[in-house]
Order: structure tokens, then sequence, then C-alpha cells
């Protein structure tokens, strides 16, 4: 047994000594301590002290490193992301609650402006109707006149015509007779004739 | 060639002022793990980026892991104890770890280091109930529903169960470290073994089953720490709120 763990073993001991728990454990060790160290290094009471003493030192130093130093770094760095993102997200929220809202006014907006276009266009038909309409009576007006114009003409012309059948029916029947008798027929009978013709017709 | 226990032996390095405190290889391996935990976690964090490099992303992982191990088993009380629970998680863990580097010391490997966390932590436990709930706290050994003629029978099962913690914990730890690798060493020794009276080809198994082993043991490192630390948590979360 190493001569610098002697003091160890009272250390150990008294470590050991503190659990009740742990009473069996020490007699075992014990036990196998003296069968030297070859069996089980980890039943060498002897080298209790100095591991126990060195684990309080590193682990304390360790937890003092990690609170004051290692824990608050991560934690800072942890946080500020966090918090990065929410506000990230919270923006993106208020972006999205006002789109929206704009797409909202834009679609009233634009359905407004659907109307006013309906409103214009139903306007602009009627007035075109109404223009057509009256451009339709206008023209069956002139029509009608232009109708009436030229019934009148042709009324005139058939009187005309009429009135020439009888002047040439007259020279027709004054020839005719002249030829058939060889004599000059007297226009008063001549006419008189044709009156009657023409009425018995 | 060396026996598989040979790897535990502790051997002083520098004598220490007061003897029984000489500075050994147990000692060299905790203050490597703690120099590799505070260059781990401090330098990892150095550049403090929004977005985490490869470095940053494991320290915070870590950070991550523990911050939720505890709300998850002790609640919102427990994060006044973020500190202690993740100290002792990387303690353990890096010790694990560390130790499986060829020729390195695994200090969670002896009973006596693996005793003293368990009972550094169930007497901390311990306080932390009786500091919250005074004298109530004992009323954690009473068990709930039980007919009252029957107390004087489970009280003391409870007062042992909950005495036994701390064995638990050590034995659970200590074990598991010193099996490993007391595995790992007699495999080794069978790569040179057989691998000297077959000019080097039955070693090839044995060596196939080292590279398995270490995998598995790596597992393994990380397991028990987390065992460890978990059930901290567990006896931590009863000492607050106490069933």
């Amino acid at each position: 047994m190493n001569p610098i763990f002697k003091t160890g073993i009272r250390l150990a001991a008294a470590v050991t000594a503190t659990s009740a728990a742990m009473a069996p454990l020490t007699l075992f060790a014990a036990e196998s301590g003296h069968g030297g160290g070859s069996a089980m290094p980890q039943l060498d009471v002897s080298t209790y002290g100095t591991q126990v003493f060195w684990l309080a030192v590193t682990f304390a130093v360790l937890f003092i490193l990690m609170w004051k130093v290692a824990i608050p770094r991560v934690g800072d760095v942890v946080q500020a992301r966090e918090q990065k993102v929410r506000a990230d997200l919270e923006r993106a929220e208020q972006l999205s609650a006002e789109i929206a809202e704009t797409e909202l006014s834009v679609e009233k907006a634009l359905s407004e402006a659907r109307s006013e276009a309906q409103e214009i266009l139903r306007k602009a038909q009627d007035k075109l109707a109404a223009d057509h309409a009256k451009k339709q009576d206008k023209l069956d007006a002139e029509l009608a006149e232009k109708l009436s114009e030229a019934e009148a003409r042709i009324a005139a012309a058939r009187d005309e015509a009429l009135a020439s059948v009888r002047d040439v029916a007259l020279e027709v029947a004054e020839a005719s007779v002249e030829k058939l008798t060889g004599t000059k027929a007297k226009p008063a009978e001549l006419s008189a004739a044709i009156d009657a013709a023409s009425k018995g017709a | 060639m060396a026996g598989p226990l040979e790897q535990f032996q502790i051997t002083p390095i520098v004598d220490g002022p007061v003897d029984g405190i000489a500075f050994t290889n147990s000692a060299l391996w905790m203050t490597i793990t703690v120099i590799v935990v505070t260059i781990f976690t401090v330098m990892g964090m150095s550049k403090r980026e929004m977005v985490p490099g490869r470095w940053q992303s494991m320290s915070e992982a870590v950070y991550e892991f523990i911050g939720s191990m505890i709300r998850e088993n002790v609640g919102d009380e427990g994060r006044k104890f973020f500190p202690l629970i993740f100290t002792l998680f990387v303690f353990i863990l890096f010790g694990n770890l560390l130790g499986l580097l060829p020729g390195s010391f695994t200090f969670t490997s002896h009973i006596i280091v693996t005793l003293a966390l368990a009972v550094f932590v169930f007497l901390f436990v311990t306080l932390v109930g009786i500091a919250k709930h005074g004298l109530h706290f004992f009323s954690f050994f009473v068990p709930h529903g039980a007919p009252t003629w029957l107390y004087p029978l489970m009280i003391p099962i409870e007062i042992i169960s909950y005495l036994s913690r701390p064995l638990s914990l050590a034995i659970r730890l200590f074990a598991n470290m010193m099996a490993g690798h007391t595995m790992l060493k007699v495999f080794a020794s069978f790569v040179f073994g057989l691998g000297a009276v077959t000019a080097g080809v039955g070693g090839i198994l044995p060596i196939t089953m080292m590279v398995a082993l270490t995998g598995f043991e790596i597992l393994v490192a990380f397991l028990q720490a987390y065992v460890f630390t978990v059930l901290t948590c567990l006896y931590l979360n009863d000492a607050l709120h106490l069933h």
C-alpha cells in the first residue's frame, strides 16, 4: 500500500461512515482492501481520501465555472434567439393582419368600382337605346313622309298616264275611223265614245 | 500483459501538501474533464451566433436537454437547481466519455467517486426537502392510503427505500463503467493473445467486437450520465412536492 495514502484511509473511513446505508460496503471494502491492491483497485480504501478530495475540488470548480460563466452565456444566446423568434413571429402576425385588411379594402374598392362601372354601362346603354329609339322614330317619320310623297307622285303619274291614255285613245280612234271610213270623225263624237268606252271598261 | 483490472489502478502523480490527497491519475482526469467541459461550453458560445454553428449547437443542445429534463421532472421550481443538475450531467458525461480514450482513466469507474456524488445528491435533495417543508418533510415516509395498523411495517420500508437511493445511484454508474471497461480490456487482450498465435488472423474477430463494444460504451456513457441526472431530478421532485 502506498504510504501517501495512509491518511486517506482515515479520511475515507470518516467519509464512508457518514451514511448508515453505506456501512456494509465499507466493511466489504475493508475486507478486500487487506488482500492487497491487486484484486479490485476500486476497493482499495487507501485511495478514497484523494479521490473524494479531488472530486470535491474539481466538481466545485466546474460548478462555479458553469454557474457563473458557461450557463449565463448559453442562456443569453438562447434567450436572445427566443426573443428574436417571438418578435419575428409577432411582426409576421401583424403583417399578415395588415395584408388581410388591405385585401379587404382592395376587394371593397374593386366591388365599388365594379358596381360603378355597371352603373355607367347601364346608363350608356339606356342613353344609346333612347338615342336609337329617337333616330328610329325620326327615320320612320321620314320614311313615312317619303312614302306618302312617293305615293302622291305615283298617283299623279297614274292620273297623268290615264289622261294621256285618253288622248292616245282619241288619236287612235280618230286615225282608225279615218282609215276605216275615210272620213274624219267629229272630235266631240269621238270623245263622247271614248268616255263611254272607258266608263264601260 | 496487464490484467483487465489494472486500468483502474490509482497512481499518484504529484504528492499533495497533506498526506492522503496526492494528485493522482484520477484527479488528473477530473481536472481534464473540468477543462474540456469549460472549453466545450464557454468557447463554443464565444461567437454567440443567432444561427449556431456545430459547436455552439452542441453546447446549446446540452443546455436545452437539461432544461427540458428539469421542466418535465421537477417543474418550474426546479429552475433554480439548473446549474447544479447541469454540472452533474456534464461532469459525469465527460468523465465517462473521456475515460473511453485509450490510455485515459475513468474516474466514474470508482465506487468511492460515484458514491460521493450520490451521497452529495442525496444529502442535498434531503436538505432541500427539509428546507421547504420543515418537519412536514418526514410525512414523505408515511405511505398514502395504507391503513394505520400497517404503519409500523410500511414506514421502516419507506425509510429503507429512501436510504438505498444513493447506493443504487452510485452502484449503477460505477458498475456500468467498470464492467464496460473491463470487457474492453478483456477483448483487447484477446486481440493480442489470439493474434500472436495465428499470425494476426485470430485478432480480427475480437477487434471487430471491440469496435462494436466501443460504440456501445459511448452509448452507455451517455445513458448512465442521463440516468444519474434524471434520477437526481426525480428525487428533487419528490423532495419539493412530497408524493
